[in-house]
């Protein structure tokens, strides 16, 4: 009987048990590539403070939508600061830009507004602001308080310098006419250029109202003044007498300017009088030196063309002479003392810009080759005050512009002994040639005339009209004295000015202590009853 | 979450408070005045009338205590006070005199009378109160001094009856003063 072998062979079958890890792997990476593909951004925001920041609770928001979680709150490495990890949703990612903006927001009790009233029920969190730039971030730093324009708000932004910090601030309201426009975004103060920096934003449509000739002024508070009308009280809206503001407009006389490109700088003036007194923006510094006396020529003084003022006398640099004397080793010599003078275009008739500036050195660097001098003349021949004055003398000898420090010098020409000899003689010359004879003539017949004027009966009234207007003149004042009708009519108002500030004073005072007053309303006062039966 | 908004809903309900209306009051004449045709006094005008500064309040003054003073809140003149003295004072007077008394400025030669009020507010045990001065200049020289110090009763409890009593203090010095102002003798 064959006997039968069963053959054994080794199985290369791999079983399909292995499939479930398989599967398990395959599916574990989908969920993490997926995961890592579809989060949505990590970053770091930098605030001085953690106050208001909850890791796991407070959210960032955009126009109200939630755009990411913080999910880390601790110290910067400086100890000094916190930084918050924020996990952004994905659709943040076009919004994190190089400057947008991070803040945190809080119930706030200003003097102007409140805000954020809805975070007492619902906490803190972080507002979105997204910027402009062009560049990705992914670390911040977050700001003190909201901006009181978004970046990307549709409108003109300025610049302001001024030499002190009056009363207008960031948050001011901006007016055109008496008009909300825009407001103060920014104050700082420089100590470099020891001016004080706004910056301010106008809103669209009104920048198209700001050109190249306008003016800012502080119109904050209110001023009081009297005349011979009467008391005269100028004020701004209620908010910009309460918390201070600015106005601008183009100044009497002045033309309306070209367009101005966004972060133009303009100074701002005290008051509309200021702006009246230095009406025009360009000017340009020169210097002139003279080697006889200054006495009478001081700050302000006008420099003028042919009697027309052009500019005036800024700073007498005596110290500055003597000391570029001393580097040119030329003590003793007597230097000349230089005067700086600042030239306006404006003045000239022509336009306040920067191109007329041009026009005016250009003028000034041909007319001096023609015989354009500057001298010194008396002003006024009872309180010697002195001016410069800028002509033509084409007899003067050669001279060119030249330097002092970084100012150009126009030359001088002294107006001395010998041009008042031929002045004098020229007079006198003029004098020779008049009628006399038929000048004197005339003289009598006018003497008559004027006999005849005094004799008149209605001249001879004039004294009592005279006297009458005298005593209308004092009712007048009379009628302005302390116990006036108009002074006790005044007294009244500021009264009740003085009453309505006590009123808004006491009101931020309760919102100051309690700010949840405003939806949680304080017991109201209740006043004490005078009783008849007490007595 | 229906429970929770309903729970917020009975907490800030329980928060909320009922606001105080305010009451305004005037001070005017309680004098008859018909439509007449009225004569301007030639010998008298009226000067300045001065008021403590403390009575320059919205509210109401009411006295608490001895020199302590309390300015009502819910209780407001509906005028400055200055404005509702002078007013009554004007017309009261006039009417003692039957002559209608002109400020000063339109009356040149006339004897001018000049009033000061120190005192006029109520007490917490129903009383008004009033302390006033008054004198008369003529030709620049004070010719006549006169003070005023009276209190009254309320006729009721509470702030109505309070202006009503000051009403009627005013009143009486309106009297006082008119009865002081005699006019010169004729000088020849």
């Amino acid at each position: 009987m064959p006997t039968e072998h069963a053959t054994v062979s080794k199985s290369r079958k791999i079983s399909g048990i292995w499939f479930i890890p398989l599967l398990a792997l395959v599916l574990g990476a989908y969920v993490v590539i997926h995961n890592w593909m579809t989060q949505g951004p990590s970053i770091e925001i930098a605030f001085k403070t953690a106050d208001g920041l909850e890791e796991g609770k407070t959210k960032i928001k955009y126009r109200n939508v939630e755009m990411g979680l913080v999910n880390e709150v601790r110290l910067n490495d400086q100890l000094n600061g916190v930084i918050a990890k924020v996990k952004m949703e994905p659709q943040s990612a076009p919004l994190l830009l190089k400057d947008t903006g991070f803040w945190v927001v809080t119930a706030r009790v200003g003097l102007g507004n409140i805000t954020g009233l809805d975070t007492l029920l619902t906490g803190a969190y972080i507002e979105l602001a997204p910027g402009s730039d062009k560049t990705e971030a992914r670390t911040f730093v977050g700001l003190d308080r909201p901006p009181l324009t978004p970046a990307d708000a549709p409108g003109l932004r300025l610049k302001m310098t001024s030499n002190h910090a009056s009363s207008v601030s960031a948050g001011d309201t901006v007016l055109y006419k008496g008009y909300k426009v825009g407001r103060v975004e920014t104050m700082t103060f420089d100590p470099k250029d020891k001016l004080v920096h706004y910056q301010i934003f106008i809103d669209d449509p009104y920048h198209e109202l700001v050109n190249s000739n306008v003016r800012f002024w502080d119109i904050s508070g209110v001023s009081v003044s009297t005349g011979a009308s009467g008391f005269k009280v100028q004020t701004g809206s209620i908010e910009t007498i309460l918390f201070g503001g600015v106005t601008f407009g183009v100044p009497l006389g002045v033309k309306e300017g070209d367009p101005v490109a966004k972060n133009s700088t303009f100074k701002l003036y005290k008051s509309y009088k200021a702006v009246l007194e230095n009406p025009f923006r360009f000017g340009t510094y020169y210097v002139v030196s003279f080697t006889h006396t200054v006495k009478g020529l001081s700050p302000g003084a006008p420099v003028e063309f042919r009697g027309i003022k052009v500019g005036n006398v800024v700073r007498i640099l005596f110290k500055e002479g003597q000391a570029e004397q001393i580097d040119a080793g030329q003590e003793g010599e007597g230097a000349p003392i230089p005067v700086l003078v600042y030239v306006e275009p404006g003045r000239m008739e022509l336009s306040d810009t920067k191109a007329s500036l041009t026009i005016v050195e250009e003028t000034i660097r041909l007319g001096v080759g023609n015989g354009l001098r500057a001298s010194m003349e008396r002003g006024n021949l009872l309180t010697g005050a002195q001016y410069i004055n800028i002509d033509y003398y084409p007899a003067a000898e050669e001279a060119d512009l030249g330097t002092f420090m970084q100012y150009t010098t126009i030359p001088t020409i002294e107006t001395g002994l010998a041009q008042l000899e031929e002045k004098v003689t020229s007079i006198l010359d003029t004098i020779n040639a008049l009628p006399l004879a038929d000048t004197v003539a005339t003289l009598n017949q006018n003497l008559v005339s004027l006999q005849s004027i005094l004799d008149n009966q209605s001249t001879q009234e004039l004294p009592a009209h005279l006297d009458q207007t005298v005593q209308e003149l004092r009712a007048v004042i009379g009628s302005l004295s302390p116990n006036s009708d108009a002074a006790q009519t005044l007294d009244s108002s500021l009264l009740s000015l003085n009453r309505t500030l006590a009123n808004l004073e006491s009101l931020t005072g309760t919102l100051s202590r309690q700010p949840s007053a405003v939806i949680f309303p304080s017991s109201p006062e209740v006043d004490p009853i005078p009783e008849v039966t007490a007595q | 979450m229906k429970v929770a908004s309903l729970l917020l809903v009975v907490l800030l309900s329980g928060c909320a408070s009922q606001a105080v209306e305010p009451s305004y009051y005037l001070l005017r004449s309680n004098q008859d005045l018909p439509s007449s045709q009225l004569n301007p006094s030639v010998d008298f005008a009226l000067g300045t009338i001065q008021i403590a500064p403390y009575l320059n309040q919205l509210g109401l003054v009411i006295e608490i205590a001895d020199s302590q003073i309390r300015p009502a809140v819910n209780h407001l003149w509906a005028e400055p006070i200055y404005d509702g003295v002078r007013t009554l004072l004007t017309t009261d007077i006039s009417h003692a005199n039957g002559q209608e008394l002109m400020p000063a400025k339109h009356s040149k030669n006339a004897t001018v009378v000049n009033i000061r009020i120190d005192k006029l507010d109520g007490t917490l045990d129903g009383k008004a109160k009033i302390v006033a001065y008054w004198w008369l200049v003529r030709n620049g020289e004070v010719v006549d001094l006169h003070r005023f110090s009276k209190s009254r009763s309320l006729s009721a409890d509470g702030y109505r009856a309070m202006v009503d009593a000051e009403t009627a203090l005013l009143e009486e010095l309106a009297e006082n003063i008119a009865a002081s102002m005699v006019a010169p003798p004729f000088e020849s």
